[in-house]
């Protein structure tokens, strides 16, 4: 236990450091635009399908669970309310990290861990060129762009999940579903739910270029890294969830009283 | 995108079709002799024992969170917070524990399965596991599978207790409900079918984990980037079919109540 | 060109280069032979900064680079050509993007320049109409070559091989052989290779190493080596004949 301890305090050491080292390449050799486009692009696409497909079954499933508590107290009109403003500050950019935690942070790390097993990492130095400069500074920023571009997209998709299941399952029309939404939702919620998937993305940006690009052991290391990032996404987001939580309420009650 | 979109539906319904395949000879080879009682008792301790910590860890700070945001919007729609715990006992018995859990579970055991059923297609142990007369699926996927479901049940019904114990923490050091006050109030939103339902759902997507994973491991193409893609793969549709199955078995559920 | 003195390696507590010093001459050609996991590989990465000494000095072309920062070693890396043991194609590239990714990076050159410079270093491998195909389609003799390629591109000073001929076949490895020997004559070109192909190191290298256990057991030019009579150096040789 104590062992184990050590190794997670010491891998997040290392893991800050690496941000700092990305961070420092960032300012003073910056990679060129046009992989920043590639990479955010493919991102965007890879992620999309699995991000609405996602989206809109959350979406869903909030409106079944809620139907039958709200209709007790004959606030089945908050519905949409409650629904789309859980998704906006909470559910949405948890749900959007989880997903993007597992099809892009999992696959980059898988590539870059390919990249160094392969020893292409060691060609790209050989060559004179900085490997970080070069293929993590583009997915890393990619990575970040795309989250939000993903964030609008789940978002989208599970309040038209949430509609499509508040008229087929409680009955209720899409005017009456959409009446309450503008009186729950604010700007400091959307502003709470973009920053969250901020930092998530930050979060799941390093850790997968981390792990991939510090990855070895041929085929074996390849699969450990990406195990690792999935692993250390999922328990990073989950407390920088409850951190963010925690901040904003801070925040809010700083601006409110 | 309609090229996109005809490609993924297509690709998809090739892996669901080679997916059932795979349920179907691993129910028929469950009640097959040898019963491998052993093998699968190591299965589930590798289950527990890998994600038992984090669930415990991460549900605690999903449920602070789910505490905080339910008397957010409490606030707006009844005006007071009476009912923060039962919403929040609701959110986390129906949803949150659950589904939490195993999808850490998907990212710890589910990417660990499929890296090291890849790891052993690559290397050619299963075509050797072949040549000597043994079933690959009979002697990797039945013991996962087995073990899998059992320890979703166990992790959701950990995950649960845990994660409604700290709700209740939480809510006294916030909102100043008193213990008592917290199980009192609950009473009207939750009952025990739903820890009941809970279990069930957890059963069902711990069986779907080591599907997913073997059937994405045992088809791993050689290399590291084979593994790579094995893994991720395995993370992103388990998580995907988790929160799908989520959906259809809430309201399948909701007509029992 | 390059001076090991009193080099050492360390991976943890254990010792991998226990001490080395020896020098490479500017258009020498040095092998290095040694039973696996003597640690050559490990001695030819050192030189361009991909593992850093434990102790010791190392001399490239003058400057004692032992104690440089990663950002310092891209000057030393400009200098130094490394072919590494596996190909390690980019596989988002093409084969021409491949070659020309150390060109683009480093060098002034219009496309028109760039296109010529890979066409020569293709023709040195002789590969012909591969440019634009995908590293994957290739086989894996022909990616060792694409990859050779892509190090001459840049016409370095220096150039290490890491076991470049390993699995491949016999008229593959002439090709390589001969290549290594042609660019030291005709560019002046230092060459450190690693290898196991002992025909090969007598018949072209100016001096050979032979490393056993982290040190040097013997050094000289062929003709000296086939006198030996150190056991290790007889055992190596004994394969030849």
């Amino acid at each position: 236990m104590r062992g184990s301890l050590k190794n997670i305090v010491s891998d997040v050491g290392l893991g800050v450091m690496f941000l700092g080292r990305i961070l420092y390449t960032a300012k003073h050799s910056p990679c060129k635009r046009k992989d920043i486009f590639e990479q955010t692009w493919r991102v965007t696409q890879q992620g999309a399908v699995t991000t609405a497909l996602a989206g809109f079954f959350v979406g869903a499933v909030m409106t079944v669970q809620f139907t039958m508590q709200v209709k007790g107290f004959g606030a089945l009109g908050f519905l949409g309310g409650i629904s789309t403003s859980a998704t906006i500050r909470e559910i949405g950019p948890l749900l959007i990290a989880f997903m993007l935690s597992g099809k892009i942070g999992a696959f980059t790390s898988a590539e870059l861990g390919t990249m160094r097993v392969t020893e292409q990492i060691d060609a790209i130095k050989c060559l004179g060129a900085n490997p970080i400069q070069e293929i993590v500074l583009p997915r890393f920023i990619g990575i970040v762009i795309s989250s939000f571009f993903l964030l609008a997209i789940g978002m989208l998709m599970s309040i038209v999940g949430g509609l499509i299941l508040g008229v087929l399952f409680s009955g209720i029309s899409p005017e009456e579903y959409m009446r309450h939404v503008p009186t729950v939702v604010s700007w400091p919620s959307i502003s709470l739910g973009l920053f969250k998937s901020f930092v998530f993305s930050l979060l799941i940006a390093s850790v997968c270029t981390f792990k991939g690009y510090t990855a070895f052991g041929g085929a074996k290391g390849v699969g450990r890294a990406v195990i690792n990032t999935a692993v250390g996404t999922m328990v990073g987001i989950v407390i920088a969830d409850w951190l963010t939580s925690v901040v904003s309420e801070a925040v809010g009650v700083i601006i409110f009283y | 995108m309609v090229a996109a979109t005809g490609r993924f539906l297509i690709h998809s319904y090739n892996t669901s079709l080679g997916f059932w395949f795979l349920l179907y000879q691993t129910i028929n080879k469950i009640f097959t002799r040898p019963f491998r009682v052993k093998e699968i008792i190591k299965q589930l301790h590798f289950v527990l024992n890998e994600s038992a910590p984090i669930v415990a860890f991460c549900v605690c700070s999903a449920a602070a969170v789910t505490i905080v945001e339910s008397s957010f919007h409490m606030k707006i729609v009844v005006k007071n917070d009476s009912l923060v715990p039962g919403f929040a006992a609701l959110l986390i018995l129906r949803e949150l524990g659950v589904v939490v859990a195993l999808l850490l579970v998907t990212s710890r055991v589910g990417a660990g399965i499929a890296a090291e059923v890849g790891t052993m297609k690559v290397t050619e142990q299963i075509d050797a596991f072949k040549m000597l007369g043994m079933d690959p699926v009979k002697y990797i996927v039945v013991p996962r599978f087995i073990a899998c479901i059992l320890g979703g049940a166990v992790l959701s019904l950990i995950a649960n207790l845990i994660c409604l114990y700290v709700a209740m923490l939480v809510s006294q050091i916030k909102l100043g409900y008193s213990a008592g006050l917290f199980l009192t109030s609950i009473r009207g939103f939750v009952e025990m079918q739903d820890l009941c339902f809970s279990c069930i759902k957890g059963a069902v997507f711990g069986g779907v984990i080591p599907l997913v994973s073997c059937y994405f491991g045992l088809r791993c193409q050689a290399g590291p980037e084979g593994v790579g893609r094995a893994t991720t793969n395995s993370v992103v549709v388990s998580s995907v079919a988790i929160i799908g199955l989520d959906f259809l078995l809430s309201w399948v559920f909701t007509n029992f109540y | 060109m390059i001076e090991f003195v009193n080099f050492k390696k360390n991976f943890g507590n254990k010792e991998i280069l226990k001490g080395l010093t020896f020098k490479v001459n500017k258009g020498e050609i040095v092998f290095i032979l040694g039973m696996s996991g003597t640690g050559k590989s490990v001695l030819l990465k050192n030189i361009v900064g991909l593992m850093r000494p434990t102790s010791g000095q190392l001399f490239v072309a003058g400057e004692d680079i032992s104690g440089f920062k990663e950002s310092q070693y891209y000057e030393v890396r400009k200098k130094c050509g490394m072919v590494l043991q596996s190909p390690a194609l980019f596989e988002s590239f093409t084969v021409f993007e491949n070659i020309a990714f150390g060109l683009r990076r480093n060098s002034s050159f219009d496309e028109a320049e760039i296109d010529r410079r890979v066409k020569e270093s293709l023709r040195l491998v002789q590969l012909k109409g591969v440019e634009h195909k995908w590293p994957q389609e290739l086989s894996f003799g022909m990616q060792k070559r694409v990859s050779l390629a892509r190090t001459l591109a840049v016409v370095p000073k220096i150039l290490l091989f890491d076991e470049p001929t390993t699995g491949l076949d016999p008229v593959t490895t002439n090709v390589i052989n001969k290549l290594i020997f042609d660019l030291s004559r005709e560019l002046n070109t230092t060459s450190v290779v690693v290898s196991h192909d002992i025909s090969c190191a007598l018949d072209i290298a100016d001096r050979i190493i032979v490393l056993d256990g982290g040190q040097i057991v013997a050094q000289g030019s062929p003709k000296e080596l086939v006198k030996s009579t150190i056991p290790l150096v007889k055992d190596f040789l004994m394969e030849v004949r």
